[in-house]
């Protein structure tokens, strides 16, 4: 019997990772890591743990606690290549243990006292577990002691996580960047679980004719001071000659409106920089998408010229189409090119299921591709 | 800046613009302090403070290191190994 690091069967938990997973920083580069980050948050205040041995750590319980939280990275195991099991995973957890200067008390993985950002309790080969869910909050009894306290967690960690503590990325979702004509492939990937990467277009609006423009020219001026005003709404916005973008800085805060201007066209010539690179190395599918009946395969054709110009990246268009029209919701114009089809654009709301449709499809059409074998 | 710029200095800035853009008191950062740990951040204040940090020290950071930045250490290595 192949045997884990809490001396179970190793075999309970297919997902976990043999070893425990030692909560050290990993600087190693990459998108995953086998470092499950596990720590505290006692009353805001993040707790690193001291290690005792792998699979069992142990933290110290600041005195007067009153909420305690149990964090760690997280990871579908679905989306991350291990199993079907699409639940989000945080850790395993086998015991819970707190010690006092006066007692010890053990919580048993099906403690009816763990409730939130706990799994329903499992038996696996007679072994009991329980999965967090990455953000687990802790029974209050256990931290009420004024002379602080020593909690031992034993459990196991799955054998890779996302990188990003509690940012899950969807591996469908980061297979692709968006280019506009608004947000609303940004909400579908935030849907995903993927807060993803920043970049230029993420949740800016822009016409089909400004983007093609702006890709022809490779967004030259972006970013300039003399080419970019700042307006007030709701909030603060930055105008450029392509396209608007809110800043993010609330007009209600005030602030000095220079220093606002500076740092918006700061980060928009950080932005291009990045998004003439993310073309030029191809690492995603850009997608634009437009209720626009102007944005037909002509200018579809003519976008897709103003990206390859740029870099080898391929194009995903997306137009709406009657649900009875469509018969595949993606077809290839050209080799990198997509045009994909909705029922409606309905921003917050979806249609995330067709979204999910018309990006696997164009993964699937993408694959032989050059440079996608990754998303495989 | 731009000329002599040091482990130290770059340090120094980022945790003054971070503070800026975070909308926080000046934090005291450590090269092994997580960005994603440090008070009001997301990932548009990262970059503005990055941005903001490239055009104090006069520098452009190469684009392949934006995606590898989870400690302040990251950050200031990007900048101190940036195209000046």
């Amino acid at each position: 019997m192949v045997r884990g690091a809490n001396g179970h069967d190793a075999m309970r938990a297919p997902h976990v990772k043999r070893g425990g997973g030692v909560p050290k920083a990993s600087l190693t580069r990459g998108t995953f890591t086998d470092d499950p980050d596990l720590h505290l948050v006692a009353d805001g205040t993040r707790v690193e743990p001291r290690v005792m041995s792998a699979g069992r750590w142990c933290f110290d319980i600041p005195p007067g606690t009153s909420r305690l939280w149990l964090m760690s990275r997280s990871a579908r195991p679905a989306e991350i290549g291990l199993n079907d099991d699409q639940r989000l995973l945080g850790l395993c957890v086998y015991a819970i243990e707190v010690q006092t200067p006066t007692a010890t008390l053990t919580l048993k993985p099906d403690s009816p006292a763990l409730c939130e950002g706990f799994h329903p309790a499992e038996q696996n080969d007679g072994i009991a577990l329980r999965w967090t869910d990455g953000k687990s909050e802790l029974p209050s009894f256990l931290c009420a002691d004024d002379n602080g306290a020593v909690l031992v967690i034993s459990g196991d960690a799955l054998p890779r996580y996302c990188r990003l503590p509690r940012e899950q990325t969807s591996m469908l979702g980061d297979a692709f960047e968006n280019l506009g004509s608004n947000c609303d492939f940004a909400l579908f990937q935030r849907h995903l679980g993927q807060s993803g990467a920043v970049s230029l277009l993420r949740w800016a609006n822009i016409t089909h004719h400004d983007l093609i423009s702006g890709l022809e020219n490779r967004f030259e001026g972006l970013g300039d001071l003399a080419e970019t005003s700042l307006i007030d709404d709701d909030d603060y916005r930055l105008q450029t000659r392509y396209f608007r973008l809110h800043t993010f800085a609330p007009v209600a805060q005030g602030g000095e409106r220079a220093e606002i201007l500076r740092t918006g066209c700061a980060t928009l010539r950080l932005l291009r920089r990045k998004l003439l690179h993310d073309i030029s190395t191809a690492r995603r599918i850009f997608v634009f998408r437009s209720p626009d009946p102007d944005f037909d395969h002509v200018a579809m054709r003519r976008m897709a010229r103003a990206l390859s110009a740029i870099g080898p990246a391929s194009l995903l268009c997306v137009g709406l189409r009657d649900a009875s029209e469509a018969t595949d919701r993606v077809t290839c114009l050209q080799p990198g090119l997509y045009a994909g089809y909705l029922s409606r654009f309905v921003a917050a709301e979806g249609p995330f299921d067709e979204w999910r449709d018309v990006c696997t499809q164009t993964l699937a059409l993408a694959r032989p591709d050059a440079g996608m074998e990754r998303w495989g | 800046m731009g000329v002599g710029l040091s482990q130290t200095v770059v340090l120094s800035a980022f945790a003054d613009l971070l503070a800026q853009v975070c909308e926080q008191t000046p934090f005291d950062l450590r090269p092994d302090t997580a960005l994603a740990d440090i008070p009001g951040i997301d990932s548009l204040r990262l970059l503005q403070a990055i941005a903001l940090l490239e055009e104090n020290c006069m520098v452009e950071i190469m684009i392949p290191a934006l995606e590898n930045l989870y400690l302040v250490g990251d950050v200031v290595d990007a900048i101190l190994q940036a195209d000046r």
